[in-house]
């Protein structure tokens, strides 16, 4: 069988009110794993500072 | 000279002034201005007692009886003889006094030096007024030498330690400042992320109010009575194609290059290369989507119509068409349903006008020629 180059637009929310609430949480979560992200970076920099001071 | 001799020297000489100049500033800083003049004229007479008290042993000589002196005692008697007794009262009472005035002033001359035992301040003041400006200063101040050794001593002696201190401050305000500034990056990160959040959404924005605008002209062109099926291109280039049997005819075709088939025969084969089929085979109603060249898409949608007639809708557009793919694929911000309901709807009205038109004319093949430019 050939491969099908048609695909179906599949929509998985039922109204405009759930897109909305979805977007908003989306953005949270975008914003949560930014200041994980950073915090991880800090951590890191400050345990190779510490590391650096106690060579 | 060494730095750290620099430091020894000024800690010794902190060490000596400090039990030298902190009695006196005490001493400044207890005693009032008031009633050293008193202090001055009784100063003579303390010092007198303790100096007989002193000499008590030399009472005990007999003076007379010393060789040289018992003469000129015997001298200066004789001829104090002659002198008349109020006289020598007179002559004693002048004498006392006069010697008395001067053992006062030296007196407050001692009272008004700093290195005595009797220094007062308010002699001090008064007898030595420039002075007195100098170290007054040091009378209203709380400080003392003393405590500034104290205070010194860790700088001056423990250095190696006030180093720690102020690399650990240093350490601290380091620390501090990495925490901010990596706060500040990750308020950076959260701003641009949102401004892009707000750029997409005005985005969406216009491209809805643009839609809009289409709609409106639609709608009073409906109204006119001039509507057509080849105005319905407010989201990009279309194509409509009616299920008749067990194939798809092309009956409108706006805006494309017009290389799309003007039949389809509905089977699995077709399904699986054009949307058109595959959406007119779907029951589950939902779109579909193929590329129909590298970076040209087609959406499909399959409509039901009055007359148990079913349309597929076409949406022809390149990839670069953002309006047309945020208004048709992209379901992240708005609900796209809504569009394709849109279109369902617009070519409801067309297709009704369309049979109305039909029966008035009897004419069988009437909407091809009627709606297509």
């Amino acid at each position: 069988m050939a491969t099908p180059m048609t695909k179906p637009i599949k929509i998985e929310f039922t109204s405009q009110k759930e897109i909305t609430k979805a977007n908003r949480e989306r953005r949270q979560d975008v914003l949560k794993a930014l200041q994980i992200i950073r915090k991880g970076q800090s951590e890191a920099a400050a345990s190779l500072a510490a590391e650096k001071n106690d060579k | 000279m060494s730095d750290l001799n620099i430091r020894l020297n000024y800690h010794s000489f902190l060490e000596e002034i400090k039990n030298d100049f902190d009695p006196i500033i005490k001493k400044m800083r207890e005693q009032d201005f008031d009633g050293w003049r008193g202090q001055a004229w009784k100063g003579p007479l303390k010092k007198l007692k303790n100096t007989f008290k002193s000499a008590g042993t030399l009472a005990k000589i007999k003076w007379a009886g010393l060789p040289l002196i018992g003469p000129v005692i015997a001298g200066v008697g004789g001829y104090l003889a002659h002198i008349p007794l109020w006289g020598m009262i007179s002559a004693a009472a002048f004498i006392i006094m006069i010697t008395y005035w001067i053992l006062v002033c030296r007196f407050t001359n001692e009272m008004a030096s700093i290195a005595s035992e009797h220094f007062h301040v308010g002699a001090f003041k008064a007898k030595k007024p420039k002075e007195y400006a100098l170290w007054a200063a040091f009378r209203h101040s709380g400080a003392t030498f003393n405590g500034l050794y104290a205070f010194m001593t860790p700088l001056l002696i423990d250095a190696s330690k006030t180093d720690v201190s102020i690399e650990q401050i240093l350490n601290y305000a380091k620390g501090q400042q990495d925490f901010l500034q990596a706060n500040i990056d990750t308020y950076k990160e959260e701003r641009a992320f949102l401004l892009s959040e707000i750029e997409k959404n005005e985005k969406y924005v216009l491209y809805l109010i643009d839609l809009l605008k289409s709609i409106n002209t639609a709608i009073y062109r409906i109204a006119n009575g001039v509507m057509n099926f080849s105005e319905l291109d407010f989201i990009s280039a279309y194509t409509i194609y009616e299920v008749r049997g067990d194939k798809l005819y092309k009956f409108v075709d706006k805006g494309t290059t017009g290389s799309s088939p003007e039949q389809f025969e509905i089977n699995k084969e077709n399904a699986l290369r054009y949307a058109v089929v595959d959406a007119a085979m779907s029951s589950d109603g939902d779109p579909r989507y193929n590329l129909s060249s590298p970076g040209r898409n087609v959406v499909s949608y399959r409509m039901k119509m009055f007359n148990q007639a079913v349309w597929i809708w076409n949406f022809h557009f390149d990839d670069g068409n953002d309006r047309a793919l945020s208004l048709t694929l992209s379901h992240d911000i708005i609900d796209i349903r809504e569009v394709y309901r849109l279109v369902h709807a617009f070519c409801l009205i067309l297709q009704k006008e369309m049979l109305r038109e039909k029966e008035m004319t009897q004419s069988g093949d009437s909407y091809d020629k009627t709606y297509q430019n």
